[in-house]
């Protein structure tokens, strides 16, 4: 196919030696010079975004300077290092104009003065879904600009799953026909004990983290861990464990390995497991998951987005960026294309509506409650593991386990 | 005599060639902080462009010249960042925390907002060529206003609207801009604050200027920081500003608070419970490791080192494998490979052979067994090693006349080679303890401290002081403690460095006994 292709046409190699070693004293003289680069400069915009992202906001920055004449640069990091980098480098002046990152930062780089919140004109913030703005929102303002809304749902194997399963009663009638632990083959898991895809079975029956006032707000004194649906949510994951139908523990790893070598019948994940299942040679689809007891599993809602710096000397570029360039239902389209997960932009939604994964994982979402974006989250991720690391490993009942839980979240959170 | 001459010439010339540029790198680096703000930087840089010159010019400072780069790694890996984790011990560095109180200040003040029925203006630039001279912006009502903000009559000037639009086309001697001109002079726009109403307009994208209005205002003198919107005022307590009916501002800031992280490790049940338990821990990993590793390592050494044996250097070279592969992978196999629950290994050739399958990360008891069985494979190569080259250095006389004496092969092995052994390697086991005490990678990879004791500690059974320190860093409340986390190293430092220092004076003691024999 590639005419190209590495070998074949001679002096290509040694063309591509001398290439990489330009490339290794560039990226070294770059890695000196970067902190001199990715300042904030007045009158230029600069984006940090992870290798996903990245050529996408490439693509809209060369748009944006061919339509405005303002330079745009793209720095490619990780999602972590951004999360991380942002905070110390934007007070001394280093940081970029705008991040691309996910909603759950928002309490934290809120907390720490990182970002500034945005100003839309209220016919843009109409155009957007409001599930998004209000997980991009953090006491009662905004401080993203949502693209997308990602979560989980079921992933089924179709070799082994012919028919996805609707409700949970068939969906342990299929677990216990091929499951065979001898063989490690498995009708269905989730990666325990973490609970981020497990918790659509947890919230069903309706257990929630923190209580929420109408308006969407967070009541962070009224804790869900040890509501009843949340206790009956984890009955049904520790009657699983105890009937030898799942694993006590499926780490991450070993829940993709299982995937990808097509053991696993089906499986609560979100759209990145997906090329990692097919890299395998698995033939999978998507289902919305299963309804337990006729309720609802709500998955929680991942938002992505753009957030601004609040040090930024470019606060109109900024915005003219995103009210011209940015927030359009071309530029969402494009967006689309290149990370087709469901659009947060309800013009563009509308219009990729025939893509059937993206569908089912659009409809399993549109139950979903937005993962809290408050700082808080840190502590409750690590005490609600370890109840769950508990409640998996058989040493406590779902009961006890989630009462102390909830309790060691009352008592750290009151003082 | 003449080449020698040249020679010493040349080397002069290539010295003050590498010395000239490195002063000017040197000069501009130092030029380019200052400007930049970054002072201590700067002052480094000054300390360094000193002491390179005098020395390289200072015929005394000669053995310098080979030290100074030692010198100036040891200070820039080790002690500023001892001296940086003391200081930050002291703050209240932590997520909420992470700016000076300036910082957070100008941040209040730069904040503004916009009213629901805030004025949009378009407008239009006039100038001459290169340079914006005013602006007229317009809304339901027009605007002439000068590059420095100030709102003029239009009465002042002769306006010319050739093309009747109702857009002036000539404003006095000043032309209307073309689009581009405008992005070129953007960062000047941006500046622009035109003061009007309780607050300004300033350009809010690339066409239309907006009203906005300030948020906060702070008086310097009551140390208060005050909302206009609502009225609220804030006061400055435990590093934030909060109102007297408790809402609280972010960002807080960075500032002193004494020996208060130290304290919280004492006073706080949750950090100090853990402290002891881990801390016990740590040097029984470091003991057991230490110790079981170099008896193996020891025994293998000796029986490598026995000539009648075949095929010695193939067994060497399998036997150093588990060193030479590195860690990172042999971890992640020991981790999911062999011991992972039911997938691992292990358990599914226990479960075939023997029907039965182990916790092996997943109590307290089999967890601390299986990272110190993975760790002790991962360090008897070393051992074993440093051994070989201790027995080599055995002078053969002394096995000799021991033989000669009628000592059997275990009082041949007790009472010369052991202690000779001992003596040379007893400094190289002193630093694999202390390395051990602090061998992050090896937890962090095989369990991450786990398994769990008790829901919501922080401490799980496997963690040694290092990676419990760790957690502590990002198991606040809202995320980060980096100051108590300091202060929890700064303790680990002062633990390692007091058992470094008490085992030398031990081995010092053992040297002079075998300067005796």
């Amino acid at each position: 196919m590639n005419p190209l292709k590495p070998g074949i046409i001679p002096g290509y190699r040694k063309e591509e030696n001398m290439r990489r070693k330009v490339l290794i004293v560039l990226a070294v003289s770059m890695l000196f010079l970067s902190s001199v680069i990715t300042a904030t400069v007045d009158g230029k915009l600069i984006i940090w975004a992870d290798d996903t992202r990245t050529p996408i906001f490439k693509e809209l920055a060369r748009e944006y300077t061919e339509m405005t004449g303002i330079i745009v640069t793209v720095y490619e990091m990780t999602m972590d290092a951004i999360a991380e980098q942002v905070v110390t480098a934007s007070p001394a002046g280093e940081g970029p104009d705008l991040i691309v990152g996910a909603h759950d930062w928002i309490g934290r780089l809120v907390r720490n003065g990182t970002i500034a919140s945005i100003d839309l004109p209220e016919d843009l913030l109409l155009q957007f879904d409001p599930v998004t703005i209000a997980a991009m929102s953090f006491e009662g303002k905004l401080y993203g600009v949502p693209y997308s809304r990602e979560g989980v749902a079921l992933l089924y194997n179709k070799d082994l799953v012919p028919e996805p399963p609707q409700t949970w009663d068939e969906l342990i009638d299929i677990t216990r026909e091929i499951t065979n632990p001898a063989i490690g083959q498995y009708g269905f898991i989730v990666e325990l004990p973490f609970p981020y895809n497990s918790f659509p079975v947890l919230s069903a029956l309706g257990g929630y983290i923190f209580g929420q006032r109408s308006d969407g707000t967070l009541l962070m004194d009224d804790i869900g861990l040890d509501s009843v649906g949340m206790i009956l949510g984890a009955t049904l994951i520790d009657w699983l464990i105890e009937e030898g139908l799942m694993p006590g523990e499926i780490p991450w790893e070993t829940m993709t390995g299982l995937l990808s070598e097509g053991k696993a019948g089906m499986v609560i994940t979100g759209p990145w497991s997906i090329p990692i299942a097919e890299s395998g040679g698995v033939n999978v689809g998507v289902a919305p998951i299963p309804t337990i007891c006729g309720q609802r599993p709500r998955p929680f809602v991942g938002v992505s987005g753009i957030m601004v710096n609040a040090y930024s000397p470019n606060k109109a570029i900024i915005q003219d960026f995103i009210e011209n360039q940015y927030a359009t239902k071309e530029s969402m389209l494009k967006i689309f294309e290149m990370d087709p997960r469901p659009s947060a932009f309800i013009p563009a939604f509308e219009e990729t509506r025939d893509d059937p994964v993206m569908n089912a994982f659009a409809e399993s979402i549109s139950f979903g409650m937005p993962l809290p974006n408050v700082p808080e989250m840190n502590t409750v991720w690590s005490v609600w593991t370890d109840a769950m690391t508990l409640i998996c490993n058989q040493t406590l009942s779902p009961h006890e386990a989630l009462r102390q839980a909830a309790k060691v979240l009352e008592d750290t959170f009151s003082n | 005599m003449e080449k020698v001459m040249e020679r010493r010439l040349l080397r002069f010339l290539v010295k003050i060639t590498l010395i000239s540029l490195f002063n000017a790198l040197a000069i501009f680096a130092c030029v380019f902080f200052a400007i930049s703000g970054d002072l201590y930087l700067s002052t480094a840089g000054v300390v360094m462009l000193v002491a390179v010159n005098s020395i390289a010019f200072k015929k005394k400072s000669y053995p310098l010249k080979y030290l100074l780069p030692g010198l100036f790694f040891l200070t820039a890996m080790v002690v500023i960042p001892i001296f940086y984790n003391v200081y930050l011990s002291l703050t209240n560095y932590s997520t909420g925390h992470v700016i000076g109180k300036n910082d957070a200040i100008n941040l209040f003040l730069n904040r503004e907002y916009l009213r629901p029925d805030a004025k949009k203006y378009s407008f239009k630039a006039y100038g001459n060529d290169s340079d914006i001279v005013l602006l007229l912006l317009k809304s339901d009502e027009e605007l002439l206003v000068d590059m420095n903000g100030e709102i003029h009559d239009p009465v002042e000037f002769d306006i010319v609207d050739c093309d009747l639009d109702g857009t002036p086309d000539k404003i006095g001697q000043w032309k209307a801009m073309e689009a581009s001109k405008i992005v070129s002079k953007i960062s000047l726009l941006q500046k622009l604050r035109i003061p009007y109403g309780n607050g300004w307009l300033r350009l809010s994208t690339l066409r239309e200027f907006r009203q906005y209005e300030h948020q906060y205002v702070y008086d310097e003198a009551t140390d208060t920081l005050t909302d206009l919107k609502t009225g609220k005022t804030y006061r400055p307590e435990k590093a934030r500003f909060i109102s007297s009916d408790g809402d609280v501002l972010d960002p807080g800031w960075t500032e002193y608070v004494g020996l208060q992280n130290y304290l919280r490790i004492i006073n706080t049940e949750k950090y100090r419970k853990p402290f002891f338990g881990v801390f016990i821990w740590t040097i029984e990993w470091s003991l057991f490791t230490v110790l079981i590793s170099f008896a193996i390592g020891l025994f293998l050494a000796i029986m490598l080192n026995d000539s009648k044996l075949r095929f010695r250097k193939l067994y060497r070279s399998l036997l150093i494998v588990p060193y030479a592969m590195p860690s990172f992978i042999s971890l992640l196999v020991w981790r999911y490979g062999f011991y992972s629950g039911e997938f691992g290994f292990f358990n599914r050739m226990l479960k075939n052979l023997a029907g039965i399958s182990i916790p092996w990360l997943d109590t307290v008891f089999w967890a601390r067994f299986s990272v110190l069985l993975t760790n002790i494979w991962l360090t008897f190569p070393y051992m074993m090693l440093v051994s070989l080259g201790a027995l080599q250095a055995i002078p053969p006389h002394l096995l000799e006349a021991a033989k000669i004496d009628g000592a059997g092969s275990w009082q041949k092995f007790r009472k010369v080679t052991f202690p000779l052994v001992i003596v040379t390697l007893a400094p190289l086991l002193i630093g694999s303890f202390a390395t051990t005490f602090n061998n992050f990678t090896v937890i962090w990879l095989l369990t991450e401290g786990r398994p769990v004791t008790g829901i919501g500690d922080v401490a799980g059974a496997t963690d040694i002081l290092i990676s419990y320190a760790y957690k502590l860093a990002f198991s606040g409340r809202e995320g980060s403690e980096m100051a108590l986390s300091a202060a929890v190293s700064v303790v680990i430092f002062a633990i390692v460095v007091t058992i470094s220092i008490i085992s030398f004076r031990r081995t010092r003691v053992l040297e002079d006994v075998a300067n005796e024999i």
